[in-house]
């Protein structure tokens, strides 16, 4: 007995303590590669593709990772520390990477330590093996749900109503044979209306208007409250610009071009200058070629035919511009198998400078030279405060959840409805950060009864979220 | 019997019952709706709105509305930066450390940038010398920025009122060929604070020998600069700590309004009249020496009436009797003063000096005289008294007033004989408008073979120049400002020149050939040579120069020394100014539009007169008495305010001035504000008010007079239709006639008749609550009873009320403290600039449609004869229990969790019942499209009564909008939302910094404009906050407490400081 009781215990003590280092390695792991993550997105994200094994700016990390690994360690922190001082140290390898990309340079990371490093490349070898993310149980979006039981619910009336009707015609039918009975027996002449006759008595006019005007003043009334909505507007923009081939092929995470979002009212349209981080190597795109990049380097005065940027570029004037990009255009024509400049070449060259100066100037901006005129998607009335930090930051609310699969739309399309009704619904069921934010703190009595258990959430309406002055001021 | 048992009254109507004004008491609206009123007005007029228009109006916007809906969605584009400039996070505001500077008024200020654009002054509060307050003068300076009638580039003078524009080059090199060929060169300007300026001067005359620079001040202390240099041996103006001074006597000087530095006055001053021991509490006391109720008096503990020509005769006989406690020698003087209790106030006020200074405090006695000898005198009670290097400082002047009248003088007569070759006029310096004698400069003017203004707007001076090169407003230009010797600020550019302007430093580097050309590099020179090694904070001049930048100013440690009097005064006292004779006139500064260098500003002149309560025109102050009963006698019977009398002096005559009639004016004696009348400027300032500066004389020193004898007004039977004074618009109290035609107070005849016990209107109101030092502890008892009847009435309550609610998260609240706040306007004007609150112009206001959310209240109380004022700021209370959200019939007004009494724009429909049923009268409603924020505008003749112009109708005005605040439309209520803008950007910022809110975060314009101090704002679930103290503090109280509106705007009962003996 005793004995039986010394190995229970020894065997629950083993088995604890393998579960507390199951624990603390899980722990540790996750971690890492969180980190990982992070320190990905807010350093590496801008030049190397997020699916590691595409190129962008910079090499695909896999085949990184895999050509490193023949040199010692060190090497590569070395490396990621300081590219430039390794190539002119003669190193093998940076040699090699430097040729394939010069001249663009990577940026040096003397702040990032060893441990850093090992975190991103635990991440970057945990997405290459798909262990990381790790998978959770799929959420399904709960307006979705709300949305199915809505249309169910029409179906249920459009039934009732069907069935009662036809209950309705059949009383009618009943009552009247019955009249008819009635008459014959008190051997009154039957009266018996025509159609039309029945058609066009009062009674039927009276409830035919009746109801027209009821349907007719609730389609209105309906109607008026969408007035000026834009839900799956998608305007043509300036610049072909593709969320599929920039948030989708190549997962450029939102906020590194809408840095906005995280700290102001505005997501912020990227300034030229942001484009140019990546373009001033990506001279040429996958689908439009020359066309839409052009249109960046002719915003802001980036020479593509030496790689520099042009000074004073406002003062020239839209002649020497033109010369500027279409030798670059030209040149880029040339380079396809076969092209010449002939009648077909300098055809091709004009047209796409021409388009390239139609998206650029408008009524209002004459030069190619400056801002390139977007076209707002999502329009809030003016009487509408919104703030995107407040969403994105504080509320960890995805970009998705508004905005929609953005890195499946070739043209940027308005996802939400952006009715009030949207926001207010959203704002009913969305739980606030409420435990994770010290800045919640002073709702005391929302803490006892979360404590208590008699609150199972606090949502952004309990907290004030619905009130006209949270977005009206 | 000259007081009154009813306490406090805000005009004479109130107790002769007039009609118009009982009348206006029932209506909060006392028009018909703007519809009726035009085409009552103007059915007749070819332009008025007809019933038949009314239709063509409804058949249009019907018709509008269909088409737009049909039509495609309107392309709205957005453009992003090229390059985006680091710094700016679209959306999100930055501040720069900056100062005010116009003309010689300067004060540090913190400049609120959006997308680069300045839309808010908010005060700096690293400032020991301003105490991080504002003036409203300086609220209201981020609008000059986009007037839309500043000089948009540099020209030539055409000679009939054009200018004909030229290039920068080109007007340099005609300039500098000029300046060049000899002769000699006058350079003319205000008082200038700025180190680098005067070196950028210096430079100027090394380059050009024969130039000199003349200093004058508009409003002129050149007798205190030229009585300290013969006194002390030492020509500045003193620095002055109200701070430590217990007693101020002051003769005329508006040191909280307009005199010098109201900011650092007013931010020191106020220190003294905050109580904080309830037991006994101490206070400074003001005795004020004066013939109009100016600001600074009405102010005043104890006001002493003297007529303007009296004041050397009571300066005297101050220092005689100051003199006879001291042992000091007195002064011959002979005659009596006109007011029996002025005349045998000396001996107390002495005491009371005297006792003060043996009890080891300091004081100070003070004058705006522009009277050597009476400057020299009051010298000399201060030395008697001590004060030198406690309370007056020599060592750490000021440096804000340095003009001497007689230059100007001098100058007139130079420019008059010729011998001007040219003339350089900087800045705001106005002399043809502002000189007494400005028709003689202007005379000279034409004599002056080259003469360049580098005025920023166009005004008087620079219309009659050969040459205008105007520099930049003070937002876009560098610069440095050192209004006290020991005290420097920085200016820098918050946005690039909107137009081609050239600020005047550069303009005059430019002239002088510089080998520095640029003036940013030019103030670090100086800064380096000078400031740089006088601290030891920093090693390197970048990073000295990179924190002032930051910070926005250096104050350096200051040693006041004592002083002494080093003259015998008895030679003095017979050029002191002798007592005059007939109807005196005293002309005094008007907050808002100054010497007439503010009138191009809207903000401003729409800023009611704290005294008057007057906006958009001058008036002549005079006096009234009163039979101890129900009836006045108005000097010569001018019954009404508004009426027209024609004001004469010698050989000038100014026609059409309204009158006020004014509780505090001392008999047979008038006030007139200069600063109206301008004849060249932006539509704001021409035909606005009346000319009276060239009614002004200088005495035999040159020193300009700023009062008068031998006056005159007639009553010309007209009177101005559009007489616009606030004072009787959104009263509170409610009173009535009873069966003998006597006025009563309707709420004690309730009590009378039916017992108390009742609430609402049934009940004595409260709204302003007022003590003495001598009697305060009674009164506190009575306020503390008075609390606890009304809390006691409050809690028979059937409804739960949301209290639970209000438990959670935050619950905002606000202290105003009655005794520290001066009634300065400052908070209005932030608050206006802050919201987007719509200017109106005269005439709306005439027909009391003024939109401001905050106005400062002005009520009199204690003697009729001179009355102490209450200064109450009023705008929404935010009750917990609010009249007016339960009769809205579409929910448009309601209240939030934290306590906000919300308004919805977008859902009001205009019934104005919630105007209505407000108790504080507080909410405004939009009756035209003052914004232009309408779609159709344009498809509308001008909503304005006879054509005037939308304030905000040019797309330049726009741009000081802030952006996160809705621009209403027509036919809306709005008012005071607390700044709820600010309060959701605070709690976001805490949000995202994870952390809990601090009181810090969240500030009102109101609170922050405030150069007193006196209002708080803070969260009332907050353990240790700010909120629950001042709410504890004994003295506050709820306006309206009994009322169960539960209001949350805390007022801290206004407490005076009396001299028995003088009462």
């Amino acid at each position: 007995m005793n004995c039986m009781h010394d190995i229970n215990i020894r065997s629950l003590k083993s088995f604890v303590i393998l579960l507390l280092t199951f624990f603390a390695i899980s722990t540790v792991n996750a971690a890492d590669l969180k980190n990982g993550q992070n320190l990905f997105k807010a350093n590496c994200a801008t030049c190397h593709n997020k699916n590691m094994v595409d190129k962008l700016t910079g090499p695909p990390m896999k085949t990184a990772l895999e050509e490193w690994a023949a040199y010692p360690k060190k090497d590569l922190y070395d490396w990621i520390r300081n590219s430039q001082a390794l190539i002119s140290k003669g190193h093998p390898q940076a040699v090699k990477i430097w040729n394939e990309y010069k001249p663009v340079v990577m940026t040096p990371f003397p702040n990032l330590t060893d441990e850093n490093i090992d975190d991103i490349i635990a991440y970057v070898e945990g997405v290459i093996d798909g262990s990381y993310p790790p998978k959770a149980a799929g959420a399904a979006p709960a307006a979705g749900t709300a949305k199915q039981e809505g249309s169910n619910n029409n179906w249920i009336y459009l039934g009732i109503f069907g069935l009662l009707a036809i209950l309705a015609l059949i009383l009618a039918g009943i009552a009247r044979n019955l009249k008819t009975i009635e008459s014959e027996k008190e051997g009154k002449p039957v009266e018996k209306k025509s159609l039309l006759q029945l058609m066009t008595s009062k009674t039927v006019i009276g409830v035919v208007l009746f109801a027209l005007i009821v349907l007719g003043s609730y389609t209105t009334v309906n109607n008026a409250i969408q007035l000026g909505r834009q839900q799956n507007y998608a305007p043509d923009q300036p610049i072909k610009f593709s969320h599929v081939t920039h948030a989708g092929i190549n997962k450029i995470d939102c906020q590194f071009c809408h840095d906005g979002a995280r700290r102001s009212k505005h997501s912020v349209i990227p300034s030229t200058n942001t484009c140019m981080s990546c373009h001033k190597a990506i001279k040429k795109g996958s689908e439009y070629g020359t066309q839409e990049i052009t249109k960046i380097f002719a915003s802001i005065g980036f020479d593509p035919n030496t790689d520099q940027y042009i000074e004073n570029y406002d003062k020239l004037s839209q002649k020497e511009v033109a010369k500027i990009y279409k030798k670059w255009i030209r040149n880029q024509y040339l380079t396809q198998e076969g092209a010449t400049m002939d009648a077909a070449g300098k055809e091709f060259v004009n047209n796409q400078w021409d388009h390239i100066v139609k998206s650029l100037t408008s009524e209002h901006k004459k030069k190619v030279q400056g801002p390139i005129e977007w076209i707002r998607v999502h329009n809030l009335p003016d009487h509408v405060y919104f703030n995107h930090s407040q969403h994105v930051t504080v509320g960890k609310v995805d970009c998705e959840a508004c905005h929609g699969k953005v890195a499946e739309m070739e043209t940027l399309r308005q996802y939400a409805p952006l009715s009030m009704g949207w926001c207010i619904t959203c704002h009913r069921e969305t739980k606030v950060q409420f435990n994770e934010n010290p800045y919640y703190d002073s709702y005391v009595r929302y803490h006892q009864e979360l404590k208590d258990g008699k609150r199972d959430k606090v949502t952004v309406a309990d907290v004030g979220g619905i009130e006209c002055q949270k977005c009206h001021y | 019997m000259s007081e009154l048992n009813q306490g406090y009254w805000g005009s004479s109507e109130e107790f002769t019952n007039d009609e118009a004004f009982v009348n206006s008491l029932h209506n909060e609206f006392y028009e018909l709706p703007i519809l009726n009123k035009l085409s009552e007005e103007e059915s007749e007029k070819s332009n008025g709105h007809k019933r038949r228009d009314f239709l063509k109006y409804l058949g249009f916007s019907i018709g509008a509305a269909t088409i737009a809906a049909s039509c495609e969605t309107p392309i709205r584009k957005a453009l992003p930066y090229v390059s985006k400039p680091d710094a700016i996070v679209p959306g999100v505001a930055n501040y720069y450390a900056s100062s005010f500077v116009k003309g010689n008024d300067v004060l540090p200020i913190v400049v609120k940038t959006r997308e680069g654009r300045p839309i808010k002054i908010e005060g700096n509060t690293l400032s020991a010398f301003s105490g991080g307050g504002t003036s409203a003068r300086a609220q209201a300076s981020v609008l000059d920025l986009y007037d839309v009638g500043r000089y948009k580039s540099p020209g030539k003078n055409d000679g009939k009122g054009g200018l004909k524009k030229t290039k920068w080059e080109d007007l340099d090199k005609e300039i500098k060929t000029k300046l060049s060929a000899g002769g000699n060169i006058r350079i003319v300007s205000n008082t200038i604070t700025s180190p680098s300026m005067n070196a950028v001067i210096q430079q100027f005359i090394t380059a050009y020998p024969t130039a000199q620079h003349v200093t004058y001040d508009p409003y002129s202390s050149s007798a205190i600069l030229q009585a300290n240099e013969k006194s002390f041996g030492k020509r500045v103006f003193p620095g002055y700590d109200f701070s430590k001074a217990q007693i101020v006597v002051n003769f005329g000087a508006d040191f909280l309004g307009t005199w010098v530095s109201p900011v650092e006055y007013t931010n020191s001053w106020s220190k003294t009249r905050k109580i904080k021991n309830f037991e006994k509490p101490e206070l400074s006391r003001l005795i004020q020496y004066e013939s109009n109720m100016s600001y600074t008096g009405s102010n005043a503990d104890n006001r002493m009436l003297i007529r303007p020509s009296e004041q050397g005769l009571a300066i005297v006989k101050l220092y005689n009797a100051v003199a006879a406690l001291t042992g000091a020698a007195s002064l011959p003087v002979s005659g009596t003063l006109k007011n029996a209790k002025s005349e045998k106030s000396f001996q107390s006020v002495a005491k009371d000096l005297l006792a003060n200074k043996n009890a080891g405090k300091a004081s100070i006695v003070l004058s705006d005289s522009n009277n050597i000898a009476e400057q020299i005198i009051i010298n000399k009670i201060n030395d008697l008294l001590g004060n030198y290097g406690q309370t007056i400082d020599l060592n750490n002047y000021s440096n804000q007033r340095k003009g001497i009248d007689s230059d100007m003088v001098k100058l007139i007569n130079e420019m008059k004989s010729g011998s001007v070759n040219t003339l350089i006029i900087l800045g705001e310096a106005n002399p043809v408008y502002d000189l007494p004698d400005g028709n003689e400069f202007a005379a000279g003017l034409k004599k002056v073979g080259l003469s360049v203004s580098l005025s920023t707007v166009p005004n008087e001076t620079s219309a009659a120049c050969t040459y205008v090169a105007p520099s930049n407003h003070y937002l876009e230009s560098w610069g440095d400002i050192q209004p006290r010797k020991n005290s420097y600020y920085v200016v820098q550019p918050t946005i690039s020149p909107l137009f081609k302007t050239r600020q005047a430093e550069q303009s005059l580097l430019a002239w002088a050939n510089s080998p520095v050309d640029d003036f940013s590099t030019f103030i670090q020179n100086i800064w380096k040579n000078t400031l740089f090694s006088q601290q030891s904070e920093y090693s390197d001049f970048q990073s000295f120069w990179n924190n002032s930048l930051h910070n926005g100013l250096i104050e350096l440690p200051s040693q006041s020394g004592s002083a002494s009097v080093a003259v015998d005064i008895a030679s003095y006292a017979a050029a002191v100014t002798k007592p005059g004779n007939g109807l005196e006139v005293k002309y005094y500064e008007p907050m808002g539009v100054g010497f007439g260098a503010y009138a191009n500003n809207p903000w401003l002149q729409e800023m009611p007169d704290p005294v008057t309560r007057t906006v958009w025109t001058t008036v002549v102050h005079i006096p009234l008495k009163w039979d101890g009963d129900s009836e006045f006698e108005y000097y010569k019977n001018l019954k009404k305010d508004g009426l027209y009398v024609d004001f004469k002096l010698g050989k000038n005559t100014v026609k059409d001035i309204p009158i006020v009639r004014q509780f505090g004016q001392m008999s047979d004696t008038i006030a007139i504000p200069v600063g109206y009348g301008r004849t060249v400027g932006n539509p704001s300032a021409l035909n606005v008010g009346n000319y009276v500066i060239n009614t002004l004389v200088r005495d035999a020193d040159g020193n300009v007079r700023y009062w008068n004898d031998n006056a005159d007004i007639t009553p010309n039977g007209d009177e101005d239709k559009h007489f616009a004074s606030v004072q009787l618009h959104h009263t509170m109290g409610v009173r009535g006639k009873d069966k003998s035609n006597k006025v009563i107070n309707v709420d004690e005849k309730a009590i009378m008749n039916l017992g108390n016990g009742y609430q609402g209107s049934l009940t004595n109101r409260s709204i302003l609550k007022s003590a003495d030092v001598s009697n305060f502890t009674e009164k506190l008892e009575e306020l503390k009873e008075f609390r606890a009847e009304a809390a006691h009435l409050n809690s028979q309550n059937l409804y739960p009320g949301y209290d639970y609610l209000y438990k959670e998260g935050h619950h905002w609240g606000m202290s105003i403290d009655l005794n520290a706040c001066t009634g300065c306007g400052a908070c209005q004007v932030a608050c206006i600039s802050e919201n987007n609150v719509p200017i109106v112009g005269k005439k709306e206001v005439h027909r009391q449609h003024e939109m401001t959310w905050l106005r400062i209240d002005r009520y009199y109380y204690g003697d009729v004869e001179s009355p102490n004022v209450f200064y109450q700021p009023m705008m929404c209370q935010h009750c917990d229990n609010a009249p007016c959200e339960n009769v809205c019939p579409v929910n448009a007004t309601n209240h939030s969790a934290e306590g906000l009494n919300q308004m919805a724009y977008n859902r009001c429909v205009g019934t104005r019942y919630c105007a209505n049923n407000c108790p504080f009268k507080v909410r405004r409603f939009n009756w035209a499209d003052y914004t232009t924020a309408d779609l159709f505008i344009r498809n509308e003749s001008n909503p304005m009564p006879d054509g005037e112009s939308l304030f905000y109708e040019e797309n330049l005005t726009r741009l000081v909008l802030n952006p996160d605040v809705t621009v209403r439309s027509r036919g809306v209520i709005e008012k005071c939302s607390l700044c709820v803008q600010r309060i959701q950007e605070g709690k976001l910022r805490a949000k995202t910094e994870m952390r809990e809110l601090k009181e810090s975060d969240i500030k009102p314009a109101c609170a922050t404009a405030c150069p007193a101090g006196a209002i708080k704002f803070g969260d009332q679930n907050m353990p240790e906050g700010t909120l629950k103290k001042e709410w504890n503090d004994p003295t506050t109280y709820f306006v309206l407490e009994e009322l169960n509106v539960r209001g949350k705007i805390g007022y801290k009962m206004r407490v005076t400081n009396k001299n028995s003996e003088l009462i």
